[in-house]
């Protein structure tokens, strides 16, 4: 892994939180590019690099290239609950799947703390549910995918049940499901969870109100004096901002804001 | 301060392939009416389709130590198992691709599953050829047990070709259209539908320099008459496949990620 020279830039807000890091990045770079003939290339290129145990030059950007996270430095602390903001293509995702391990880190660092032994991510929270199974045959499924045993997910069903409300539909192919009865299924799911991070990428869309509203008081909770952390990248600021501690907000791949006056942060945001 | 990689414990791994195995095996025979019975009824099916052309004389290659459809039978299965295990792992990120672009998933647990699903697939068919032997009086060497030791080298090398393959598909299509033509012409080009004691001229060249000869006629010929085709070589190719796949199963773990973020959505 590549580390870059430049210092971590940190607001000053940062400096009075608690020490303890859960997570470090520091000077994280992502890039992507925009052409498919040039991406199908610099992927075969680079592949064929990587077979013959060489790296790719990560420093510089190759024609029809752009940095989709430039420099990215922040410190997650334990008990933060993070709204992680900006707009569409301001590289939320790109830089929440990073930090859940799913793309590669080629240039700067990520690094968890020691005690950090479960981290669960959520990304497109009705995703990995398949309509032909039934919703307590996906439950199994998707729980599967976060890593649980099957023994963990039976001492968990209970608790998804009730608290997704899904009630006698829960054996009921998931394809009869609406929106907003899957959305609740994956989302308490995800809260049965004993996790040490919790990532949501938008994970509230489509869910009515009233479970929203259940979702982040339980979200409160249970990531605060806990030693925990959650990190919530969302464009529904204002529904969340009484549960978070902190803001980062991203535009084009650049961390250009990071305040534990969130309130505020959301108000300079949205006036930007 | 550590980099943090993702440690499933062993159940929970083992949980996830009994789950993307029973994924594989039965969600789209959700779909059919007689469900899970079409397991069955496939390799049947296809038994029957050989006797029919058979009896219709079709199918007269000349004196053979066995019945021709029950060499045919045999030999077609044991390219299926080849085949199925290459195109399982080519479409990898097809298949998963959506999956792994949200969850961590261990790489290998489904390159595991890829290749239990192809033994499945293959084994169903395996016991109803058996049933036919059986029933048609061809008796089975007493070494049948060691029979899918013989036979895993085949699987691997289908698998290390499907993950190559898979991995440079996912970037550009290209790869996929000359893959899967140029196995399809190996099947001409391997002793399948024949022996590869028949072949003459520019083929018994091929078939001699073709890894896919040793690997297929040495669990066929096991079964039949209890002997490996040409033991010291089949023992070479099978060392030398079984390093591939290691390699190339390493190869494809390390650059899943690097692939799914040129992939994206």
């Amino acid at each position: 892994m590549n580390t870059t020279n430049k210092q971590i830039s940190m607001s000053t807000d940062e400096a009075t939180l608690k020490p303890i890091p859960l997570l470090k990045v520091t000077g994280l770079y992502k890039k992507f590019c925009k052409d498919l003939t040039y991406n199908m290339y610099y992927g075969i290129k680079d592949l064929i690099t990587y077979f013959f145990g060489l790296k790719p030059d990560y420093s510089s950007l190759r024609k029809k290239e752009f940095w989709a996270l430039h420099d990215i430095n922040f410190n997650i602390y334990e008990d933060d609950i993070v709204i992680l903001a900006g707009i569409n293509g301001s590289g939320k995702t790109t830089l929440t799947r990073m930090l859940a391990g799913i793309y590669e880190t080629e240039r700067g660092t990520i690094e968890y703390h020691k005690k950090i032994k479960k981290i669960i991510s959520v990304f497109a929270i009705k995703s990995g549910f398949n309509p032909i199974l039934t919703g307590r045959e996906n439950i199994y499924l998707k729980a599967a995918y976060y890593g649980m045993s099957r023994k963990e997910i039976e001492a968990n069903m209970n608790f998804i049940i009730s608290f997704s409300d899904i009630g006698s539909f829960i054996d009921t192919p998931i394809g009869k499901y609406s929106s907003g009865m899957k959305t609740r299924l994956a989302m308490s799911l995800v809260l049965s969870i004993k996790s040490d991070i919790l990532f949501i990428d938008e994970g509230f869309s489509f869910s009515d109100s009233k479970f929203k509203t259940k979702c982040y008081k339980f979200l409160k909770e249970e990531y605060t004096k806990k030693g925990r952390a959650l990190i919530i990248a969302t464009h529904r600021l204002t529904e969340i901002s009484d549960i978070a501690n902190r803001l980062i907000v991203l535009e084009n791949g650049k961390v250009i804001n990071t305040t534990v006056d969130v309130v505020q942060g959301i108000k300079d945001y949205t006036a930007n | 301060m550590d980099n943090y990689t993702s440690t499933i414990p062993k159940q929970s791994k083992k949980f996830l392939l009994q789950e993307l195995i029973k994924l594989r095996l039965l969600a789209d025979l959700k779909r059919s009416l007689l469900g899970w019975l079409w397991l069955l009824i496939l390799p049947v099916f296809a038994i029957l389709t050989w006797i029919f052309m058979k009896g219709a004389g079709i199918l007269e290659p000349g004196k053979m130590e066995i019945p021709y459809t029950a060499f045919v039978l045999l030999s077609t299965t044991i390219w299926a198992l080849f085949f199925d295990t290459y195109k399982n792992c080519s479409q990898i990120f097809i298949t998963y691709g959506k999956t792994l672009l949200v969850n961590k998933l261990p790489i290998n647990i489904i390159i595991f599953n890829e290749l239990i699903v192809a033994a499945i697939k293959f084994f169903i068919p395996f016991i109803f050829i058996i049933a036919y032997f059986l029933y048609i009086g061809i008796s089975l060497h007493p070494l049948v047990f060691i029979f899918p030791i013989v036979l895993l080298p085949l699987q691997l090398f289908g698998a290390a070709i499907g993950l190559l393959t898979g991995l440079f598909s996912a970037l550009a299509k290209d790869f996929t259209f000359l893959m899967d033509n140029f196995i399809k012409l190996f099947l001409l080009l391997s002793p399948v539908v024949y022996t590869p004691e028949i072949s003459t001229g520019l083929l018994a060249k091929v078939i001699k320099y073709n890894p896919l000869t040793y690997l297929i006629s040495s669990p066929r010929n096991l079964l039949l008459n209890g002997e490996l085709y040409q033991p010291m070589i089949s023992l070479i190719c099978a060392l030398c496949v079984t390093l591939l796949f290691i390699l190339l199963t390493r190869f494809f773990v390390i650059n899943t990620a690097r692939i799914l973020e040129r992939e994206g959505d």
